[in-house]
């Protein structure tokens, strides 16, 4: 992901370098691979670039179930190999690469790829998805990897036959806490609250699992250990009673940040940080960008969510493509206008 | 990329090691693959290059061991060897 420490490559100037693209899609999750397929699929020109993480969130998950048309459930990565290959079938090139800068200060929308390579693009979709939040703790930075981590599937199983701890209360706490069984002999979920807001069947299974426990209305002070993690100090947070827990490691599940570094500049952000797109499009505050899937998506964040955010982009994107083509060919701007103050209008 | 030796060392369930072998597959590289949790000493091999973690995948290029390195890193290495 790009910082303003690391974008040491200049972009072109000239732009004449460049490989241009009509639609260029920004990471390969669900959201992204359903732009792909609608955006191949009215024929347009595009590139999807699959970023640093290819799949997406998605390919953490050991279990779908939730995902319509797939009744037996099947694992992520499944799910996103078919993606990928339905939008292959009709003619999206997917490409391995990270973008490292983005210019949206004039168009055509130009971006380096891995620090390298330059791509133009008249309209850009942006689905770069969330990454998992962290507590901020000084000792959860020196042990990651060291007994603390974000992805039980990842990691998982180099806790064999430890207690470990979960810390979260959302859907992802309660499947990391039903993976980890697998192979620890205890998983203690602690929570802040005294409720879950995760779907109540993850809740039951949770509620149900004899390795697991809960342990409410508490929150972690610090992770403790030297070399790895060993423990946790936690605080009651109606008491204020204090205790150490014993732990092999701790899995961190407090929800998610949307990947914004690229455009953090450039585009709106709501209140959350997410990017902010119109009500009721993916229209992002540029003309020619959209956005899509977890990014722009504080309150949802499905696969099929994400998925049909994507359809929606690929939508728009083509709508809009449409429309400067007619612009340029007719020399007016009026279309393109009275249909954007029509939709504000109706969105309002 | 036909001289040269890459073997993965990884697990059946970890997303990156999936990642890392489709990567591998589409630029064509050949590469010997071992499952440390069904491999006797697999997973000592790794935690010993890997400051003891048990890190996958973990890939062993000409005899040089690198711990889950991002795609991009890892396309250097293989377009490097």
């Amino acid at each position: 992901m790009a910082t303003p420490e690391n974008r040491t490559i200049a972009l072109d100037p000239t732009g004449e370098r460049a490989e241009h693209r009509k639609l260029v899609i920004v990471g390969s999750g669900p959201a992204g691979f359903t732009a792909a397929l609608y955006a191949a699929r009215a024929e347009l020109d595009v590139l999807v670039l699959r970023g640093p993480e290819p799949g997406g969130q998605l390919t953490l998950t050991p279990d779908i179930e939730n995902y319509p048309g797939f009744p037996d459930g099947l694992t992520g990565f499944e799910l996103m190999d078919k993606m990928e290959a339905q939008a292959k079938r009709f003619g999206a090139e997917v490409r391995y690469g990270e973008v490292s800068d983005l210019d949206l200060t004039r168009r055509p929308y130009r971006m380096v790829v891995d620090g390298e390579t330059e791509i133009s693009a008249d309209a850009v979709i942006l689905s770069t998805g969330a990454s998992a939040r962290y507590l901020g703790l000084a000792n959860e930075r020196r042990l990651l990897g060291k007994g603390v981590s974000a992805c039980a599937t990842c990691d998982g199983a180099f806790f064999r036959d430890v207690e470990l701890a979960v810390v979260g209360g959302g859907d992802t706490a309660m499947e990391e806490a039903l993976f980890l069984t697998r192979f620890a002999t205890k998983v203690t979920v602690i929570h802040r609250r005294d409720e879950f807001r995760a779907s109540k069947i993850l809740q039951q299974r949770v509620f149900a699992h004899p390795k697991i426990e809960v342990l409410w209305n508490h929150r972690v002070e610090d992770i403790l250990g030297e070399e790895r993690v060993d423990g946790l100090a936690l605080e009651d947070t109606q008491t204020g009673s204090k205790q150490q827990l014993p732990v092999g490691g701790v899995f961190i599940a407090i929800g998610h940040q949307p990947n914004t570094n690229l455009v953090r500049d450039t585009l709106a952000l709501d209140a959350a940080g997410y990017l902010l797109t119109e009500p009721g499009s993916t229209r992002t505050s540029l003309p020619g960008v959209f956005a899509c899937g977890d990014v722009q998506d504080s309150i949802y964040r499905q696969a099929i969510t994400a998925a049909g955010t994507g359809a929606m982009a690929a939508l728009d994107a083509e709508r809009w493509l449409a429309e400067q083509g007619a612009e340029a060919n007719q020399e007016t701007t009026e279309p393109a206008i009275g249909r954007l103050e029509e939709m504000a209008v109706s969105a309002a | 990329m036909t001289d040269t030796t890459m073997t993965v060392y990884s697990t059946t369930w970890c997303p990156d090691c999936h990642r890392a072998k489709a990567f591998l597959k589409s630029k064509n590289v050949d590469f010997r693959e071992i499952d440390i949790e069904a491999t006797p000493d697999a997973a000592d091999i790794v935690a010993q290059h890997n400051d003891g973690k048990h890190i996958v995948p973990t890939f062993e290029i000409d005899g040089q061991f690198f711990g889950n390195p991002t795609l991009q890193v890892l396309g250097k290495l293989i377009s490097v060897n």
